[in-house]
């Protein structure tokens, strides 16, 4: 279910991406910056929303794997995806800022993919160890 | 943000949040590692409930207390307690005491 609150905070990041993006473009247009400065500063940008977004993970995130596992284990797994993501979204945002551009799009799929994977083998943890109680049960 | 610093500042709040790293806990066997009285501990509790650190469930007559920290939460609170952090010298018993005397 999404809060008053989560709605809020999605479409203020919504509109700093927005307002951003136009502002970078009108520069652009107009010669001021460079496309590389313009794709970084976009980089750097996403990077910190990761970061924002990410630092809530342990906090926000609905109980639904309190009802898989066992609370312990539960808690256990948002901090590590909590603090994982975190780490991304700084490498992310690192990336971007001093990487070489080439290498700073590989860097930003890669740790993207990294926390992607990991939450997908956390997911499939809780529910593998949910259908091996009950077939233990049964 | 003062409401976290303030919760943080205090070291058995910061144990309690500890011992929360492991799982949820009940309120009952959090006091019982704790040389203080069940009211102060009751303080405790509502100082880091009130910060949004920890939440509680009533399951019966047990209340059951979980941790509720964001990653910045936690690396602050790792920050407390390799340096000592100590921002408010206030304790729940300290303003109790001062409340009582106040009325009195």
């Amino acid at each position: 279910m999404i809060t008053k609150f989560q709605m809020r905070r999605l479409l203020s990041i919504a509109a700093v991406l927005f307002l951003a993006s136009a502002l970078l473009n009108a520069l652009l247009q107009r010669h001021m910056v460079s496309a590389e400065t313009v794709t970084r500063l976009m980089g750097v940008l996403k990077g910190i929303i990761l970061i924002v977004c990410a630092n809530e993970v342990p906090k926000r995130l609905p109980p639904l794997a309190r009802l898989y596992c066992h609370p312990a284990r539960d808690l256990a797994y948002r901090r590590i995806l909590g603090w994982l993501a975190v780490a991304a979204g700084l490498g992310y945002t690192l990336a971007y800022a001093f990487a070489p551009l080439p290498m700073a799009r590989i860097i930003g799929i890669c740790v993207l993919v990294l926390v992607l994977v990991v939450a997908v083998c956390m997911m499939s943890c809780v529910v593998w160890t949910r259908y091996g109680n009950r077939r233990s049960t049964s | 943000m003062t409401s976290i610093f303030k919760a943080l500042a205090d070291p058995t709040r910061r144990q309690v949040l500890q011992m929360l790293r492991a799982g949820p806990l009940s309120a009952g066997t959090l006091a019982d590692a704790f040389d203080v009285s069940k009211p102060t501990m009751s303080a405790h509790f509502a100082v880091l409930l009130a910060a949004d650190l920890i939440e509680a469930e009533k399951s019966g007559r047990v209340i059951m207390y979980r941790l509720k920290m964001s990653v910045l939460e936690e690396a602050l609170m790792g920050f407390a307690q390799a340096f000592g952090l100590q921002v408010t010298p206030e304790s729940p018993t300290t303003t109790a005491s001062r409340r009582t005397k106040d009325k009195s």
